[in-house]
């Protein structure tokens, strides 16, 4: 089987690409808390030519009057060291992007969240068009009783905003789980949310496809029901998968971050962008620490970019 | 036409039915309840816990359990909160209005949006209309309402808008999310009956401007634009969730996050099936209008 590298696989490398390196890119573990730190606004680099690149120190106005910079004390980034892109010094944290509530440094977990959100939004949208697929090719081939009750199910769950479906079926699951299950979870969720749609859209392929007459031609020159499949169907069916998957991949995205923002989602010590957003349910903290809302950049960009990528398969059709 | 109405409104009851039924059932099977964390309430004694369980009728099968539910939605009290002990449509009924009144803000906002810059850019004089309705749409379509609501705030917290009870931030982000979905949709409906040889007639008798837009251009694109107002519903209800969770606006959503969070398992259910009763009623409600609008869709079905 070849495999047509278009411009849904060319994002899907990227994704994988960064997943794989994201880590080496953080200066910092992301669960590394630097308690005396808390909430600390995103600092400058100091350029000094050849000699490298420095950032200063942090002095504090008092209790819960905030940081700023004293460049009285300074600290060289090193890079390329102990497998990590930039090593900042052991005597003061560098947060180039701020840090949180405990302190923790934003870059790195942005970096290793988007890891968790990219990649659940990834896995989920393959659970659903797995789903989908099984259950739209059973109810397309066998029609009859079968297939109404199954589009029934499916119209049962389409009844229901998306939202309130998602919440829903979390609601029926265990609330609090260690983070490597809530990860499973948000997947499962966002897949029983998701497969109606494909499982519909599937099944009318295959139904409309069994029905045309190069399929009844095939038939009756004695192709077998697999060969049809086979040569038939399947390629209609990959294009399909591969259109669903650019539809579905931002919303599972989306799914994640909305999940994990309202607290049910990946748990603590977890961290993906939704996870992160979390905090801003007291919206207030928005006026004074305006950086927590940086996980809506990279958020809005894989936004963007699977929309590019609909727009050009929709043009390479 | 009074038959494609009732059974329209037959489908859509009996839809809602199923649901409470799938729904209830699933939500007494899952394990755990709000009296295991009651149990661990130093403020609560063991046995108050098992007399409010007792009450809760937690006790009795699925069936009865089941039959006492729908018998208290016929009276008007939808349940029973086992966390605020009070009926459930108490706790619902002023939640439901704000909801409501985001949602139609939200609707209004993008619906008026997406019209005008629909008509306006679907025209064939607006080529610069086209160019600003592409780029709208694909700068707000790239923008979760999460984000939007975010962004918006904090615009807001700096201009002072936000206040108890302003519904300027809310509705602004709603509608703005709201339409990238409609726009593109509305132009292309629009655009679709723009050659139509009754629009050119109109157009040759000399009538022009709004009175064109909305009496003939309009009227004339109702049928591809009115399946889009049920869409818009369902989409508005799911995303004024997150919307309301981030902006404050005491509605359906974060009552239905709480009540997921203590396991209050009929205002949840009463919450998930006003939500898809709004949608079903929408979906009707549009039917409805197409067939109205539309004979060859009354005797097709």
């Amino acid at each position: 089987m070849r495999v047509r590298v278009g411009p849904v696989q060319l994002l899907l490398c990227a994704i994988a690409i960064y997943s794989v390196f994201a880590g080496r890119l953080a200066p910092y573990p992301a669960i590394r808390e630097h308690r005396e730190f808390p909430f600390t606004p995103p600092m400058r680099l100091h350029w000094a030519g050849f000699a490298g690149v420095y950032y200063c120190g942090l002095q504090s106005a008092g209790a819960w009057r905030g940081f700023s910079e004293d460049c009285t004390r300074k600290w060289q980034l090193r890079f390329f060291e102990e497998g990590r892109l930039v090593q900042p010094a052991k005597e003061g944290p560098f947060f180039l992007l701020g840090s949180d509530e405990l302190g923790r440094d934003q870059l790195s977990r942005l970096l290793e969240g988007g890891r968790v959100t990219l990649s659940a939004g990834v896995a989920a949208s393959l659970l659903t068009i797995l789903i989908g697929l099984a259950i739209g090719i059973v109810s397309g081939y066998r029609g009859g009783r079968l297939d109404d009750l199954l589009m029934a199910l499916a119209s049962l769950f389409l009844t229901c905003p998306w939202i309130y479906l998602l919440l829903g079926i979390r609601a029926l699951l265990p609330l609090s789980l260690p983070s490597e299950q809530s990860y499973l979870l948000v997947l499962v969720v966002a897949a029983s949310v998701g497969w109606p749609r494909t499982a519909r859209l599937i099944r009318g392929v295959v139904r409309s496809a069994r029905e045309r007459e190069y399929v009844t031609v095939a038939r009756s020159l004695g192709a077998s029901e697999w060969r049809i499949f086979r040569v038939h169907l399947m390629p209609e069916l990959r294009h399909v998968a591969t259109a669903q998957f650019a539809v579905l991949a931002p919303q599972f995205v989306l799914a994640e971050v909305t999940l994990s923002f309202v607290g049910l989602g990946i748990g603590e010590p977890g961290v993906s962008w939704g996870t992160m957003l979390a905090g801003l349910r007291d919206v207030s903290i928005l006026l004074p620490y305006a950086w927590m809302a940086l996980p809506c950049i990279p958020i809005a960009a894989v936004f963007f970019a699977f929309q590019w990528v609909s727009r050009r398969m929709q043009y390479t059709e | 036409m009074k038959r494609f109405v009732a059974r329209r409104l037959m489908q859509g009851a009996l839809t809602l039915w199923v649901v409470s039924v799938v729904g209830f059932a699933l939500m007494s099977l899952v394990p755990g309840s709000y009296f295991d964390e009651a149990r661990l309430d130093p403020r609560l004694s063991p046995q108050t816990v098992e007399a409010m369980r007792n009450r809760s009728g937690e006790l009795r099968t699925l069936p009865q359990r089941y039959g006492e539910w729908l018998v208290s939605c016929f009276a008007g009290e939808g349940g029973y909160s086992v966390v605020y002990q009070v009926p459930v449509l108490h706790l619902m009924l002023p939640r439901l209005v704000k909801t409501a009144q985001l949602a139609t803000a939200g609707l209004a906002l993008s619906w008026l949006t997406a019209l005008v810059l629909g008509a306006w850019s679907a025209n064939r004089a607006g080529k610069h209309a086209a160019a600003v309705a592409d780029w709208l749409t694909s700068v707000l379509a790239a923008i979760p309402e999460l984000v939007l609501a975010c962004g918006l705030m904090l615009i807001g917290l700096y201009a002072g808008l936000v206040r108890e009870d302003n519904l300027t931030i809310p509705a602004l982000a709603l509608g703005m999310g709201g339409i990238p979905a409609l726009l593109p949709q509305v132009r292309a409906g629009l655009r679709q009956v723009a050659d139509a040889p009754y629009l050119e007639l109109a157009w040759a008798h000399g009538i022009r401007g709004w009175r064109f837009t909305l009496l003939f251009w309009l009227r004339a694109a109702a049928n591809p634009l009115l399946p889009l107002l049920g869409l818009s519903v369902g989409t508005m209800l799911s995303s004024s969730l997150v919307v309301e969770i981030i902006c404050g606006w005491p509605g359906l959503g974060p009552l239905f996050l709480s009540s997921v969070e203590t396991r209050d398992s009929h205002v949840a259910l009463a919450v998930v099936l006003i939500a898809s009763g709004l949608l079903i009623t929408a979906n009707t409600v549009t039917d409805i209008l197409q067939a109205a609008a539309d004979p060859r869709i009354r005797e097709s079905s």
